[in-house]
């Protein structure tokens, strides 16, 4: 059964997009993790312009973040003042990232710039996983008790200092406005909504009690893929609705039993299967960078 | 005065058509060609997997049918990879002006044997022959590449067909083909020229026009897309916040 996606302007099977957004979906409620940065790179492979995979895939973000953010909200896990200014450094980052979309899509480089920035995110992340997971799970073998200690230098000696009474912080309000910031410009470039960059940041940066850490996350990406969904759309024109719709049936299906395998499951080796799912497509779009191509033209419309 | 003229010049038309008459009547052995495609139409909805067109047609006497889908011109950049740092990235590039968004030809026999290469070039039948206009015309020393990377990737994609479409005889006069469109045909105005060919002159030739267009919900969308943009992009938002709230509903009650 096939559907012409309009913006995409090509045809796709529905029961391929409704698979792939419940694999990413159960995934995401596995984890807790990992929607877009697994979505966009399977739109990518099975034929979608990457322009128009980043555009719709931020519009999905938006759409599978709701639910989590509202559960969080009602348990009071939601330090919205923080929120709030990584939100502000993150709508100017998502600006700044989708001017340069479009520049780097008029010169013709937006394709592999994407494919560079995942490599690199996910090599980084995938890596630090392997080995925290890989750490734990041999700690605990040893018997020896697992330690968590908090490292925040640094940011104590910036300025601005503002006080956040849910996240018991008074600190810098420069280092959540600059991790909203990168993190924005990531969403608009790679179709994510950061999280995986997010949430370390705040542990381990800002120092944030974990409690907090998933619904504010939650909160900064729901607007910032906002955002980037509506500047791609002013800009670039690449947001397929459809597509994204399609998505998100998938996915909202596929995070229910997502999250009920994920109680079964340990938490490092949770880390450790999906450590490994990121350097396998970290891996695959490094060889597609790589390898020589078979056909070293390609054809695009031009922008005149 | 008026009348006079009115008078005459019913007449002067009256003579233009006997002429056009008599002429055709006589020049009938050879000139005579229609065609038509099954459709006029081609309306592209959520469904849409691609379509097959129809051209049949008649001729009187002899000669070959020759005949050229063309899809609506637009500017086409083709790029070339090289390694860059250790990673293949888009260095070269070439601007196409006007190139064909559609291009198949069709014909009973090899064109080869139809017609002289400077026929088939003047009426731009064939691969070969294909005009392609640079955006740069100062990079000539690489065209031929470039253009044959051009030719080779629409192909494919299915938008370019090297290869030659058969026509097929049905009798001695009525003739048929059929064009394959792919799922991804760009959207506008298409031309069939259909030329005939007799003894490696052309005789005739007529053209009929099929337009390809979104239809239903997803022409809607990509014009709202396309011309409300900012709209669009606040729609897309609460479409997919509303839905993604409904949907973290429905599983929490269930």
């Amino acid at each position: 059964m096939d559907i012409y996606l309009p913006i995409a302007e090509m045809s796709v099977n529905v029961l391929l997009l409704l698979g792939m957004g419940a694999a990413v979906g159960f995934l995401l409620g596995l984890f807790g993790v990992g929607g877009g940065f697994l979505m966009t790179p399977l739109l990518i492979f099975i034929g979608v312009p990457p322009p128009v995979a980043v555009g719709s895939e931020a519009n999905q973000i938006a759409a599978a973040s709701v639910s989590g953010l509202i559960a969080h909200w009602r348990r009071g896990n939601v330090d919205f003042k923080m929120g709030t200014v990584l939100l502000a450094g993150g709508a100017v980052g998502s600006l700044i990232g989708v001017l340069l979309f479009r520049e780097l899509r008029e010169v013709g480089q937006i394709d592999a710039t994407i494919s560079i920035a995942y490599v690199t995110f996910l090599g980084i992340v995938g890596a630090l996983m392997a080995v925290e997971s890989a750490n734990t799970i041999l700690r605990r073998r040893r018997g020896a008790a697992t330690s968590t200690r908090r490292q925040h230098y640094w940011v104590h000696r910036l300025p601005f200092k503002m006080r956040f009474r849910r996240s018991k912080l008074y600190i810098s309000a420069i280092a959540p406005a600059g991790i909203g910031l990168f993190v924005g410009i990531l969403a608009a470039i790679m179709g994510v909504g950061g999280g995986f960059i997010m949430v370390p940041a705040m542990i381990y940066i800002l120092g944030m009690p974990t409690s907090v850490v998933i619904g504010t996350s939650l909160f900064q990406i729901m607007f910032v893929t906002s955002i980037v969904t509506v500047l791609h759309a002013v800009t670039n024109n690449t947001v397929d609705m459809v597509l994204a719709l399609i998505l998100l049936a998938g996915a909202v299906v596929g995070a229910q039993f997502g999250s009920r395998v994920g109680t079964a499951l340990r938490g490092e080796q949770l880390r450790g299967l999906l450590a490994l799912l990121v350097l396998a497509v970290c891996a695959k779009l490094f060889v597609d960078l790589v390898v020589e191509p078979d056909d070293l033209y390609s054809v695009a419309p031009a922008f005149q | 005065m008026s009348l006079v003229s009115t008078r005459s010049r019913r007449h002067l038309v009256l003579m233009v058509a006997l002429t056009l008459v008599v002429g055709n009547a006589v020049g009938a052995r050879a000139d005579y060609l229609i065609a038509d495609l099954s459709d006029h139409r081609i309306e592209i909805t959520s469904g849409f997997t691609g379509a097959e067109v129809l051209l049949f047609g008649t001729r009187e006497g002899d000669g070959d049918i020759v005949v050229v889908l063309r899809g609506p011109p637009e500017p086409l950049v083709v790029r070339r990879k090289s390694r860059t740092f250790g990673l293949w990235l888009n260095r070269d590039s070439m601007v196409f002006t006007d190139a064909p968004g559609y291009y198949a030809v069709a014909a009973n026999r090899p064109l080869a044997e139809i017609a002289a290469p400077g026929l088939l070039e003047d009426l731009a039948i064939g691969f070969e022959n294909l005009p392609l206009e640079l955006y740069d015309s100062d990079n000539q020393a690489e065209l031929a590449t470039f253009r044959t990377a051009l030719l080779r990737n629409m192909g494919k994609v299915g938008l370019y067909s090297g290869a030659i479409a058969q026509i097929r005889f049905v009798g001695s006069q009525l003739f048929r083909t059929t064009f394959e469109l792919p799922a991804n045909v760009p959207t506008g105005l298409y031309h069939a020229d259909i030329f005939l060919i007799d003894n490696g002159a052309l005789v005739s030739r007529r053209t009929t026009a099929l337009q390809i267009r979104k239809s239903g919900f997803e022409a809607a969308l990509s014009s709202f897309a396309q011309y409300q943009p900012l709209l669009y992009g606040l729609v897309a938002v609460v479409v997919a916040l509303v839905a993604g709230w409904t949907a973290g509903m429905v599983f929490r009650k269930g």
